[in-house]
């Protein structure tokens, strides 16, 4: 059985076939969800397990590797996919309680999302790429407007224009792309890229790193991001906030670092405007999320502050800061997800929203305040949580890489960053009242934000269990050549 | 072998969990096993851990971080002691991993867990002084710790530049990256500039918080400064202006908390003056001293304490008085622990003093600490007097007597304070000891040390109506909060550009992508 | 061809023009629709060969229009409706909820 296609076809066959089950078989509905993303978990493990061994190729309905529909999957496919299916059984597990209105309609968005997020990491083609982006797009708009009130329709509008736009450019820079080389198999791109004349080159990266920009909220292309994260249910902003922008940042890593190698850019300076671009994303999140008065909204400015770092790591192209961005990848996606879960829980069983009403809660409900304020603690990046790993393997290959400024940015991000989550852990654990009482609150919310924070500190106590592998994703990365060939030639 | 500093930490967590009546004895157990582990331990490096792409050298002993790590734990005990029927679950927890990782820090051989020990020295520290019962203290802890953050990215940025630049990460004095080094201590340790932390957070904490916050933050800095600053003369005049205006702002203060608060900064000159003059027997003095300081400052803070517990939280010198009749053995503590703090031959602070003399030479230096030793005197005198012995005009009422532990505890200090200051050997021999030509009780040097004192008496006498309580305004200007307003009113600023209105948005992204294409094609 | 081209750019351009100027969201939606079909009508001219037929692989038809922009052409319409179709859902919806269809009054969520 291969793994790469089922894990591709499995939730989205599931998607259509809850509504149906909604209808027949309710009783075992929930079982349902749980035990199909428990295997689509397993699936990915084993996914994982085999690439670290060798990347795998897979086509579709047994054409020639270079005109069907190709999956390929390295390394760093494989981490990312870890991480999807494992924030998305842990999403799941809590949406059971906190989900109630629109219960079939929410899981199947949410199936599709996962299927087109696989789709979007393990493709081969450029095409099929655009499509899993869109649907993925799609379905998140969906889902930003779950809620069905004012902030909701207009945040999911507001995303769905920018998007679409974002969406015109990618495909554009798809179209000029096939013009120029004739062909959208990733593997035979890496060959051909080098027909592609200067200008148009040029412009078609333009056109994808402000395509996929927009969707991945680099500033000044942000501003869909704290509208629309706030406004979805708690746990779907997670799912967005944690997995779907770092999604569209691989997807454009990808196409990125196959149109062109790590030396035509330095070449051409646009390392220098990623980094730059990523300074300027992480001080502008900082100091916007410092303004904020509703949580939700904060994180969402939290959000785009880390894309930043993760620019920054990307754009010193060695090695080193690769593997950092990408390990800043996935420790912000556990990280953040625990975060706006925890803050779902503040806002459903308290109805607390506003920073200012949240005094007293870490009285009433303990576990999950302590939860909030640990990840908090991680995201600013305080050791011995891992977000302190990876921004201190950013900074010091983007120092040994000659960029100083960002690198002393980076480490300033952690005081502005301190500055505002403290303002809310400071509001947690204000006592107004003598005695408060504590909330009962149902296992299933607790559970996802508790394994979170406790994944951030085993992370971050030991990084050389991931660190390795993401060391051999960055080379397939960084060689894309190399890969390609390995991979079609057996 | 093991770090010293990780089983508090360890333990740290077991008092969390465990039950109500067996937290205080398993807290003193493990305090006082410690310092049986510490006497054990062997000089030299061990524990060495692969991390990331450096070795971690959890456990590195050597003369001096013994000698800290004894007085560290040392009077852990005695605030243990002194706390134990007062502290709560979280209090014990907190406390005991706040020890805990500044004990850690004075053990580690690296940079990065020397990082780590620090950070969570930080973090442990801000949630001891968040206390939600007083607002104020909501406040004062945020300022804390954003200010010890900005520290201790300047000490991260320092180690990022020492390590790319010299390629290993075992802790030694720094080469490269200097500035940012001293940022950091400076802030650790309460330069005078870098200190407006200080006295805000120590003051309003709960009494027996700041006993224990008193002695390590401090302390930990001044220990950085020895480890990683090295010697270099420029850092002893900052040292001494830091010594003499930390007690000429003491002075002022009427709120005992915070008269000793400025006192711990202008203590901490003396110390640094004692380690950046390059001399072997300042560096001796200087650590002393620094022993000394975590004694008697810990024991003043114990007593002001006790005055606090047993009238219910009055702490003002102008409401204070004639404590003694009430508080007879606080009294006697108290007495102890001026006398010692001023210098006064056969105390402990005579000793330290009388070190740091001999290994200065410089006359300035000299100087500047027989001021600050007559500021000394005469703000300990002041409270003595103010405080204890003086009749108040109102009586001030004693609603509760200070408990056994707080007694026992506060004994144990006076106690040391006593022994190191007739015995200094017993101490300084951990250190390799002194060479015998210091004779500490030569009728010069006795002379010497009463000198201050008797000329704060007779200032107290002359000048009585300066130095009398009043009330005062505190300092309304700090550059720290205007800095903050600044940063505030940018981000405000950002924050009207993102007006709602999508088809600037969207005009954005098309300048970027002709800014980017225009750009690219030139 | 190049007058194809040409008109390819103008509607990019006009449909860039109508989202940035005008008010209503429902002319918004349109001037993506427009940006849209200008995208789809350059990938049909990619292909466009003179007198090409339809591609089937045979000896037969020697001269046949590339197969591959057409299929995503047809990928690009299917997106491109269902998100009208969610565009045009939330237009709906706006307008209930805030009783204009101005978009630069739709700006409840600022800073």
């Amino acid at each position: 059985m291969n793994e790469m296609i089922w894990l591709i076809i499995g939730p989205l066959l599931i998607a259509f076939s809850l509504l149906a089950i909604n209808l027949y078989l309710k009783k075992i509905y929930n079982w349902i969800i749980i035990s199909s993303s428990i295997l689509t978990f397993i699936l990915s493990c084993s996914l994982f397990r085999k690439v670290l061994i060798k990347p795998l190729a897979y086509s579709l309905g047994s054409w020639e590797m270079t005109k069907g529909i190709n999956l390929v999957a390295d390394p760093l496919a494989g981490i990312l996919i870890v991480t999807v299916a494992l924030l998305n059984l842990l999403i799941i597990i809590y949406s059971l309680a906190y989900i109630e209105k629109n219960i079939s309609k929410y899981y199947t968005l949410l199936f599709v999302l996962t299927a087109a997020l696989n789709g979007m990491i393990l493709t081969g083609d450029l095409f099929n790429l655009f499509v899993c982006v869109e649907i993925v797009s799609i379905v998140s708009y969906a889902l930003v407007a779950f809620r069905r009130n004012h902030k909701a329709y207009e945040a999911s509008f507001k995303y769905i224009i920018i998007g679409t736009v974002g969406g015109f450019f990618v495909l554009l820079a798809i179209i000029l792309t096939y013009h120029q080389t004739g062909t959208l198999n990733l593997a035979q791109l890496v060959v051909r890229s080098s027909d592609i004349s200067k200008v148009v080159k040029s412009g078609i990266i333009s056109l994808f790193l402000i395509g996929f920009g927009s969707k991945f909220a680099l500033v000044p292309l942000h501003t869909w991001l704290p509208d629309a994260h706030p406004a979805a249910p708690a746990s779907i902003s997670a799912l967005l906030s944690g997995i779907v922008i770092k999604g569209y940042l691989y997807a454009w890593l990808r196409t990125l670092l196959i149109l062109s190698n790590p030396s035509e850019i330095i070449a051409s300076n646009l390392n220098l405007i990623l980094i730059y671009s990523g300074v300027i994303t992480l001080l502008v999140g900082h100091f916007l999320a410092y303004q904020q008065q509703s949580l939700k909204r904060l994180l969402a400015y939290s959000s785009i502050s880390q894309i930043g770092y993760i620019m920054i790591g990307i754009g010193t192209l060695t090695k080193q800061g690769m593997s950092g961005g990408i390990f800043h990848i996935i420790n912000h996606a556990l990280v953040k997800s625990a975060l706006f879960l925890a803050a779902g829980i503040f806002s459903e069983k308290i109805k607390a929203k506003k920073i200012k009403s949240l005094v007293g809660i870490g009285y009433k409900t303990p576990l999950v305040a302590l939860g909030f304020t640990i990840a908090a603690i991680t995201l600013i990046g305080l050791p011995p949580f891992n977000i302190f790993i990876s921004k201190w393997l950013i900074a010091l290959a983007a120092i040994k890489a000659g960029f100083i400024i960002p690198a002393g940015a980076i480490l300033l991000g952690s005081i502005l960053a301190l500055s505002y989550y403290l303002k809310v852990i400071k509001a947690i654990y204000t006592k107004k009242k003598e005695n408060y009482k504590i909330i009962n609150i149902n296992w299933r919310l607790k559970i996802p934000v508790i394994t979170l924070t406790s994944l951030c500190l085993i992370i971050g106590l030991a990084p050389n269990i991931l660190l390795p592998k993401l060391g051999q994703a960055v080379r397939y990365l960084l060689k894309s050549k190399e890969y390609y060939q390995i991979l079609f030639t057996g | 072998m093991i770090n010293p500093g990780i089983i508090y930490l360890i333990a740290s967590i077991i008092l969390y969990m465990s039950k109500e009546e067996w937290r205080k004895y398993f807290a003193l157990i493990t305090a006082v096993s410690t310092g049986i582990i510490l006497f054990a331990l062997p000089q030299g490096q061990y524990l060495q851990l692969p991390f990331l792409d450096f070795e971690m050298i959890l456990l590195e002993v050597t003369a001096v971080n013994r000698f800290i790590g004894f007085i560290f734990v040392f009077f852990s005990i005695a605030a243990v002691i002194y706390g134990i029927n007062l502290f709560s679950r979280k209090d014990y927890c907190l406390t005991y991993f706040y020890i805990g990782s500044s004990l850690a820090i004075i053990f580690v051989g690296d940079f990065f867990s020397f990082y780590i020990c620090w950070e969570l020295m930080t973090i442990s520290s801000y949630f001891l002084i968040f206390n939600n019962q007083k607002p104020v203290t909501r406040e004062t802890s945020y300022y804390y710790f954003v200010m010890h953050l900005v520290g201790a990215i300047s000490l991260l940025w320092g180690i990022l530049l020492h390590y790319s630049a010299v390629g290993t990460m075992a802790l030694t004095t720094v080469k490269v990256g200097l500035p940012f080094f001293i940022l950091a201590v400076a802030i650790k340790l309460a330069f005078i500039g870098f200190h407006t932390w200080l006295p805000k957070t120590y003051a309003e904490t709960p009494f027996y918080i700041s006993v224990i916050l008193s002695a390590y933050t401090t302390k930990v800095g001044v220990y950085s400064f020895y480890k990683l600053l090295g010697s270099r003369q420029y850092l002893a005049y900052a040292g001494i202006v830091t010594a003499v205006i930390g007690v000429l702002l003491a002075l002022s203060q009427t709120k005992v908390r915070k008269l000793l608060s400025y006192h711990i900064i202008s203590q901490i000159g003396y110390m640094i003056v004692g380690l950046s003059v390059g001399t072997a027997i300042g560096k001796k003095g200087g650590l002393l001293h620094l022993a000394n300081n975590i004694l008697y400052k810990g024991l003043l803070f114990m007593i002001i304490g006790a005055v606090i517990y047993s009238t219910k939280g009055e702490e003002d010198l102008i409401n204070l008085g004639s404590l003694f009749k009430k508080l007879p053995y606080t009294t006697v503590y108290v007495i102890i622990a001026a006398v010692s703090i001023a210098g006064i031959p056969f105390f402990n602070g005579h000793i330290s003093k009388l070190l740091l003399k001999k290994g200065t030479n410089d006359p300035i230096l000299v100087w500047g600490m027989y001021i600050a030793a007559i500021g000394t005197s005469l703000s300990f005198l002041k409270i003595l007097y103010f405080g204890f012995f003086k009749s108040a005009e109102q009586e001030i009422e004693t609603k509760q007597r200070p408990t056994k532990g707080m007694l026992v505890g506060m004994g144990l200090l006076a106690a040391a304070c006593l022994i190191i200051g007739l015995r200094p050997q017993l101490l300084l021999q951990i250190l390799g000891g002194v060479k015998k030509e210091v004779n500490y009780f030569s009728l010069h040097y006795l002379w010497v040390g009463l000198q201050p004192t008797l000329l704060a008496a007779i200032l107290l006498k002359l000048a009585y109506q300066w130095v009398k309580p009043q009330p005062h305004k505190s300092h309304p200007f700090d550059l720290y909060k205007l800095l903050g307003r600044g940063f505030n009113y940018f981000g405000s600023k950002l924050s009207q550009w993102h007006n709602g209105n999508l088809q600037r948005y969207i005009l954005w992204i098309l300048t970027a992508l002709v800014l980017l294409w225009g750009q690219a094609l030139i | 061809m190049l007058a194809v081209q040409i008109v390819i750019a103008i509607l990019f351009i006009l449909g860039i023009y109508t989202i940035l100027n005008r008010k209503n969201v429902i002319k918004i939606i349109m001037g993506i629709n427009i940006m849209e079909a200008s995208l789809i009508l350059f990938l049909i001219q990619l292909s466009y060969k003179d007198g090409g037929t339809a591609p089937i692989l045979d000896k037969e038809y020697e001269l046949i229009v590339d197969p591959l922009p057409q299929a995503l052409a047809l990928t690009a319409i299917v997106i491109g409706a269902s998100t009208t179709a969610v565009m045009l859902f939330l237009a709906i919806k706006l307008y209930k909820e805030y009783g204009t269809l101005d978009i630069s009054e739709i700006r409840r969520l600022r800073g």
